[in-house]
Formats: structure tokens, C-alpha cells, sequence
């Protein structure tokens, strides 16, 4: 841009500095509102249960309410956890879909819970020998109801909550959303159906995407990328959601059960529902 | 000229906010399709097709039915090899069993090493029923087994995959062991044409209410399957026959976890003659699974089934071969005297596991079963009773020997002459020796089943009954060997 200073004869520093170099100054200023987007990333690597859930929970809420925030990776490495604290991300990571897109890095282990928190977001990598899959719900049927001489109920299930056969049919309800949530997840990329889905196997990365159980093998950097991409945002940076969220860091609460020995084991603490994978041949008598 | 002058500086302010905007950002983030989740509400329990018509065949599975009056049967239920099942869990079995008129034994571990043991129980029973072993039968064990089916006992073989040694210990541990109910049921059923597979059924597309819970609709053809539409099996293993018939089969999507594959899997085979059932699931018969689709009409079929044989009771079931009430008869030169009753008094305590019981008549009964003692002499009153079997009383013979169509000429000293005649349903059971003493020997030897010292046709026996002449003595028996002879060890 030039300026007619001969026209002007009063272009003199009060005219720069009042109608160039103040502009100039607040659009820079203003410029510099304009947020960096971020990429940010949430990590779990621990059982999905009530604590770590929570914490997943706080790192979506602070991303779906901080606009530079334009992007979220779930960088997973989880065997599960229970239903309920699955269920509870999963539909959190819905609602920040709704406004910002979210891609799935199954780093290590997304079997199970984890694989179904995949499922809800827009892109999933993995890695080639990442172990992905495992659908469907383990649970540990309650004893046949019973009464005691010195501990009173009120009803036969008050101290049992449900029959034996109730338990495995609600089960079943819950495989049958854990599987819709995979068919609307996945679409038509899905290339096997439910009987093959619902045989609860465990696939490697590469495996898992040529049966469209996972969109492409990658890295944590090519997911980030994907979700700038999907984000359409450049220049960006990546921050851990959780140092952003405030979260303290290097707390849990023991989810798995440790034996009287210190032994930890792949078996959660408490009875209940879960969508985890538990690795087999723990023990074997002789 | 203002105005010239206020477009520019709109412009400065505008070029380094829309620069740091567009170096971030390159367009607007939009969901490319409406988020979904699944329908929660959707997606309740599966429930059980336990409808009216079920509870109405459980109920008509344990109605009393005339059809059965006769002999009550036995039904001899295993729990002598380590059993993982208890028998109540058989409730809606035994029920419907006892309501067709039979009788329940169980054989538990302390039993079968009492004096009649597997072996003298399936003597008098009409069918053995074997669930969930732990422990591999003994050779002799499954000699008797076959022998008993040979002779038209019937054999229910039940696995339940749940029912293994594997399970959860109280520290929540998987732990894992091997399958022993198959290698104990597959060696029981070798000679019989079937065999279980060390794995479960499953369905992942059409169940009831869990994977493993199959539905099968595919049955072959015999009375077991009469009138069934939908078994549900609870974990059932898959059974194998090459000429038998598999009775209930699931469709193309029923695997086996052996190998993921199937198609004409089945949970139950009956063996080659039908005297055999081999079926891979117990829970089904347990409530409330006996009461889901036809599973109370199967098992109604199930207890008609086992008392469907026809057990061809012969010398080698001595004292088991009576059906019915027994008068005993006999000859007027014998007395009953206290060896004698102390002797009848052993041999209807003996015959008790089998229902029977012993009565004395003051003159011989037209019908019924008969236990007729007399002394190798002529006797009118037992001619007729005698009569079919040939004998050549010593009296009547010149060398005093007592002659037998099947035997030839023997010493009758030291020796006991049993014979078994059946007409119209009825049996007649004859004992007969040389003398008192000798009666009284042969009945205890009867009685007490121990005939190591006999010597068996199809329908009499010579039994060794003292010390005298006899098996063990120096005195040829001058037995004509022309005959097929049996013993029995």
C-alpha cells in the first residue's frame, strides 16, 4: 500500500502513527488472541474404571470447552475395564465429536472397553502388533441365592442383585450395544459380521485392518496429523490434555486384584460387569 | 478522504488477524455425519422361550401314566466315579421317572465297593445312567456295562462341559485342568459306537440368551425326539456316531469351540440298536432350563426312553431274575428247616434292591414267578415245573448219575441243578440238589450271586455246592462238552 503524500501534505508522524501504526498494532494485538489450536491428547493406559474414567471424562470436557482445543487423540493402551465407566466415556467422546473430531491411537492393547471407546471416535490407527478387538463382556455370575442364620435381607437378590440366569442374559444386552456401537462405529468399513465380531477375538493391528476393525496402522504422529487434518488446522501443537486439565499426575487407585504375595493380577477386584480382557493361562493345576 | 483513511486502518487491523487465522486454521470442523450411539434403551435381556405350552409339558412329563403299570423298574444312577453333578439337579429326570413307575438306586462311592457293586446292581436294574465323571471306569466296570447293554439294559451317558475340573478359585484365578469327564465317558462308550469331543457348542447368531446356550431344531428319528420342535442345551459337548443317530443337531451356525466350524454338530447320538444315548449337556434337565422350549417333553421322552428296555435277564443275573413277587414251592419230600429259612430269609434280603419279595404259598400259584427248591427225586407235584428242562432224575437213570440235555451225565453229589423257565411273562426259578444240605447250599450260593463255581448253559447251571463229589474233586463230572458253556468269573 502506498500513500499520495503529495496529496497529503499533512502525512506527516501523526498520520502514520494514527492511521498505520495503530491499526497495525491492534490487528497484531488482536492477532494475538487468535489461539494456537491444539491437538490435544488424552492417554490411557490403565484399566477403564471408576477413577481413570473420570479423569478421561475431565480431559473431554476441558477439550470440548476450550476452543483451541481442535482436536483430540485417544491414545489408548487399556485391556477394558468395567461397563459403566466405558459406557460413560464413550458417550462423552460423542458429545466432543459433536464438535471437534477425535481419532483413536490403540497403542499396545485397545481390547475390549478400550476398542469400544475406539469405535466412537472418527479414525482409528493402530499399531502393527497392537492387539485390538476382544468385543464383548465378561462377568462373574452371582451364587445361587441363599439365606443366613445372622445376616438378614429384605429380598431373595437384596444380598445377590440378580439371579445367576438374569445376570448372563443382561450380559447379553450389553454385548448387543457394545456391538451396535462397533456397526454404527465402523460402518461399512466393517468387513465381518457379528459372527465373527462377537467371537470376542483379539486381533493384531494388521489384522484389524484388513477386517476393517481399524481404519489404518500408524503412529502416534500420523494420528495426531489425522486429527489436525480432520480438524483442519495447521501449525498447531500437541498438548497432553491432562497437564492442560490440571489433573495430578501418577495417581490410581488399584482397579486389579493383587494376591496376599504382592501379585498382580489381570482379574479386576471387585464382581461385576466388564468389558476387559483377561490374558488366559494364568494358572493350570498340575 | 476519512473514509479512504478508516478502510485502511480497518484493513492493518484485519491483515495479521486474518494471517494468524488462516495459518492455524483452514477451514471448520464438521461432524461428517450425525453422531450416533446405540439405542441403550433398545437392548434388553434376552428372555427365555418359557412359554404356557413349556409349563405344560413339564407338568405333563410328571403325570403318573397307567401305560407303565407292571414290574417297577430301576434306574441305576452313577455317582461312583467322582460325579460332578448332585442328584437333585436331576429333580425334573427322577421325577418324571418315578412318575412312570420306576424305581431310583443311586450307586455312590460307598456302594460300589459293597458286595453287589456296580456289577451285581446293573444285574437288576433296567438302565444305568452315568453323569459327569471325574474318574476313567475300571476294565471290569466297563465289561459289566457292556455286557448289560448286551442284554437289554440301557446306558445314559450325560456330559456338561461346565462340569470340569477347570473353574475360579477364591483368589478369582482361572484355573485349568483337563477335561477327564470325556476321557471317563469315551472309555465307557467305546464299544458302543459314540464319543463326546472335549469342547461346547455355540451359537453366535440365533441362542438362548448366551453363546453357549444352543438352540437345536434338528432331531433324528426316534421316539426320544417325539413331539419336540426347539431343545435348549446349556453348554452342551458335541457327540460323535459313525452308524448310530444323532438326535438333536444344530443348524450351519452351531459350532464346536474345538474348531470354530460346524454344521450337523449334535448335543446327543444314540448308539447303533438304540440301547446307548450319549448327550452333551445336563443343565438343560435343571430348573428353570427344564422348563425353556421343549426341554420338559425331551426329558419326559428321556425317562420313557430309559425305561423303555427290555432286559433279557438270564442265569447270569442269579438272584436277579425275578420281575414280580415270588412264591416259593416245594417238593414234598423237602422241609423247611432252620438252614433252609435262614437261607430264603438271605435270599429275599438279597433280592430287596430289586423290589422283590419272597411269599410261601400253601399250594403253587397258576401265574407269577416261582422259586421252586426240590431234591433230585421224583416229585409229581414239580413233573410240570421240571419237565422242560430235560432231566434225568438219578433215580431214574441206571448208573445213578443225573442226567442234563446241556451237561450230559453227572455225579450229583456235591453238585446243585438250577434252571430258568420264562412263559407268559412269569419265571420260574428251580433249584434243585441231592440232598437237604445241599439245597440249602445252592440257595446261599443263588442268593449271593457267587457263581464263580457254576457252570452256565442258556437256561440252567451246574453249581459246585459242597465239598464232596464235585468241580473240585478227583471224580470226573463226565461232562459232554457239546455245548457252549459259560463262566463266570
Amino acid at each position: 500500500m502506498t500513500l499520495p503524500e503529495t496529496d497529503h501534505p499533512q502525512a506527516g508522524p501523526r498520520f502514520w502513527t494514527a492511521w498505520v501504526l495503530v491499526p497495525l498494532l491492534v490487528g497484531l494485538g488482536l492477532a494475538a488472541l487468535v489461539p494456537r489450536p491444539i491437538v490435544g491428547l488424552i492417554y490411557l493406559q490403565d484399566a477403564i474404571y471408576g477413577f481413570t474414567a473420570r479423569e478421561m471424562i475431565a480431559q473431554i470436557n476441558y477439550a470440548r470447552d476450550h476452543s483451541e482445543v481442535r482436536a483430540v487423540v485417544l491414545v489408548l493402551d487399556s485391556p477394558g475395564g468395567t461397563v459403566v465407566d466405558t459406557e460413560a466415556v464413550y458417550l462423552e467422546v460423542a458429545q466432543l465429536r459433536e464438535r471437534k473430531p477425535v481419532v483413536t491411537m490403540a497403542q499396545g492393547v485397545a481390547a475390549s472397553g478400550a476398542y469400544y471407546l475406539s469405535v466412537g471416535t472418527d479414525y482409528i490407527f493402530a499399531g502393527p502388533s497392537s492387539l485390538v478387538g476382544n468385543v464383548g463382556v465378561i462377568s462373574q455370575l452371582p451364587i445361587a441365592p441363599m439365606v443366613f442364620e445372622d445376616l438378614a435381607s429384605t429380598g431373595p437378590y437384596k444380598l445377590f442383585g440378580s439371579a445367576r440366569d438374569t445376570r448372563l442374559r443382561e450380559m447379553e444386552a450389553i454385548k448387543q450395544a457394545f456391538y451396535s456401537a462397533v456397526q454404527l462405529g465402523r460402518g461399512d468399513a466393517l468387513a465381518i459380521g457379528p459372527e465373527r465380531v462377537l467371537r470376542g477375538e483379539i486381533w493384531l493391528g494388521s489384522e484389524a485392518v484388513r477386517l476393517g476393525l481399524v481404519d489404518e496402522l500408524g503412529s502416534i504422529s500420523a494420528s495426531i496429523e489425522k486429527a489436525a487434518e480432520l480438524g483442519h488446522i495447521a501449525n498447531y501443537r500437541v498438548a497432553d490434555l491432562r497437564e492442560l486439565a490440571g489433573l495430578p499426575a501418577g495417581f490410581s487407585v488399584p482397579f486389579f486384584f493383587q494376591t496376599p504375595e504382592g501379585v498382580l493380577t489381570p482379574y479386576p477386584n471387585a464382581p461385576g460387569f466388564y468389558l476387559l480382557y483377561v490374558p488366559p493361562g494364568e494358572r493350570s493345576l498340575p | 478522504m476519512i473514509r479512504n483513511r478508516v478502510w485502511i486502518a480497518l484493513a492493518l487491523i484485519a491483515l495479521p488477524l486474518a494471517g494468524r487465522t488462516l495459518w492455524h486454521y483452514r477451514g471448520f470442523y464438521r461432524p461428517a455425519s450425525p453422531i450416533q450411539v446405540p439405542a441403550y434403551a433398545e437392548f434388553s435381556p434376552p428372555q427365555p422361550p418359557l412359554t404356557e405350552a413349556a409349563f405344560e409339558s413339564r407338568e405333563a412329563a410328571a403325570e403318573p401314566e397307567g401305560a407303565h403299570a407292571g414290574p417297577q423298574k430301576l434306574v441305576l444312577f452313577d455317582q461312583s466315579h467322582s460325579n460332578r453333578f448332585s442328584m437333585s439337579e436331576l429333580r425334573s429326570l427322577t421325577t418324571a421317572l418315578s412318575a412312570q413307575g420306576a424305581r431310583i438306586e443311586v450307586l455312590d462311592s460307598s456302594s460300589a465297593f459293597d458286595e453287589l457293586g456296580l456289577e451285581g446292581r446293573l444285574k437288576y436294574a433296567s438302565s444305568f445312567v452315568v453323569v459327569a465323571p471325574s474318574v476313567v471306569f475300571s476294565h471290569s466296570e466297563v465289561t459289566a456295562v457292556e455286557d448289560f447293554v448286551g442284554r437289554g439294559g440301557r446306558l445314559l451317558v450325560v456330559l456338561d462341559p461346565t462340569r470340569t475340573g477347570s473353574g475360579i478359585d477364591v483368589f478369582g484365578f482361572l484355573f485349568l485342568a483337563p477335561s477327564d469327564d470325556v476321557s471317563a465317558a469315551n472309555q465307557l462308550l467305546r464299544s458302543f459306537d459314540l464319543s463326546f469331543s472335549d469342547d461346547y457348542l455355540y451359537n453366535l447368531l440365533d441362542n438362548e440368551g448366551n453363546f453357549r446356550n444352543v438352540l437345536l431344531r434338528g432331531f433324528g428319528d426316534h421316539p426320544l425326539t417325539a413331539g419336540l420342535q426347539t431343545v435348549a442345551l446349556y453348554a452342551a459337548r458335541s457327540v460323535q456316531t459313525q452308524a448310530g443317530t444323532l438326535l438333536l443337531s444344530g443348524d450351519s451356525a452351531t459350532l464346536s469351540s474345538l474348531t470354530d466350524a460346524g454344521g450337523g454338530l449334535a448335543a446327543a447320538a444314540l448308539a447303533p440298536g438304540a440301547q446307548t444315548l450319549a448327550l452333551g449337556d445336563l443343565t438343560f434337565m435343571t430348573p428353570p432350563y427344564d422348563a425353556v422350549a421343549d426341554n420338559a417333553r425331551f426329558i419326559h421322552n428321556l425317562a420313557e426312553y430309559l425305561l423303555g428296555g427290555e432286559r433279557r435277564l438270564n442265569l447270569q443275573d442269579l438272584p436277579f431274575v425275578f420281575s414280580g413277587p415270588v412264591s416259593v414251592v416245594q417238593s414234598d419230600d423237602f422241609s423247611l428247616q432252620a438252614e433252609t429259612l435262614v437261607a430264603l430269609r438271605a435270599m429275599s434280603v438279597a433280592l430287596g434292591p430289586a423290589g422283590v419279595s419272597l411269599s410261601f404259598p400253601d399250594d403253587a400259584p397258576s401265574d407269577g414267578d416261582l422259586l421252586v427248591l426240590g431234591l433230585f427225586e421224583p416229585d409229581p407235584e414239580l413233573g410240570d415245573l421240571i419237565g422242560p428242562f430235560d432231566l434225568v432224575l438219578p433215580a431214574n437213570a441206571e448208573d445213578g448219575r443225573l442226567g442234563t440235555p446241556e451237561f450230559g451225565s453227572v455225579n450229583p453229589a456235591g453238585i446243585g441243578f438250577v434252571g430258568l423257565a420264562r412263559a407268559d411273562g412269569h419265571t420260574t426259578l428251580i433249584l434243585l440238589a441231592s440232598d437237604q444240605a445241599g439245597l440249602v447250599s445252592l440257595l446261599e450260593t443263588v442268593g449271593q450271586g457267587l457263581l464263580s463255581d457254576c457252570l452256565f448253559s442258556e437256561s440252567t447251571a451246574l453249581c459246585q455246592i459242597g465239598e464232596g463229589v464235585g468241580f473240585g474233586s478227583s471224580e470226573p463230572l463226565g461232562f459232554d462238552l457239546g455245548f457252549e458253556e459259560t463262566f463266570n468269573d
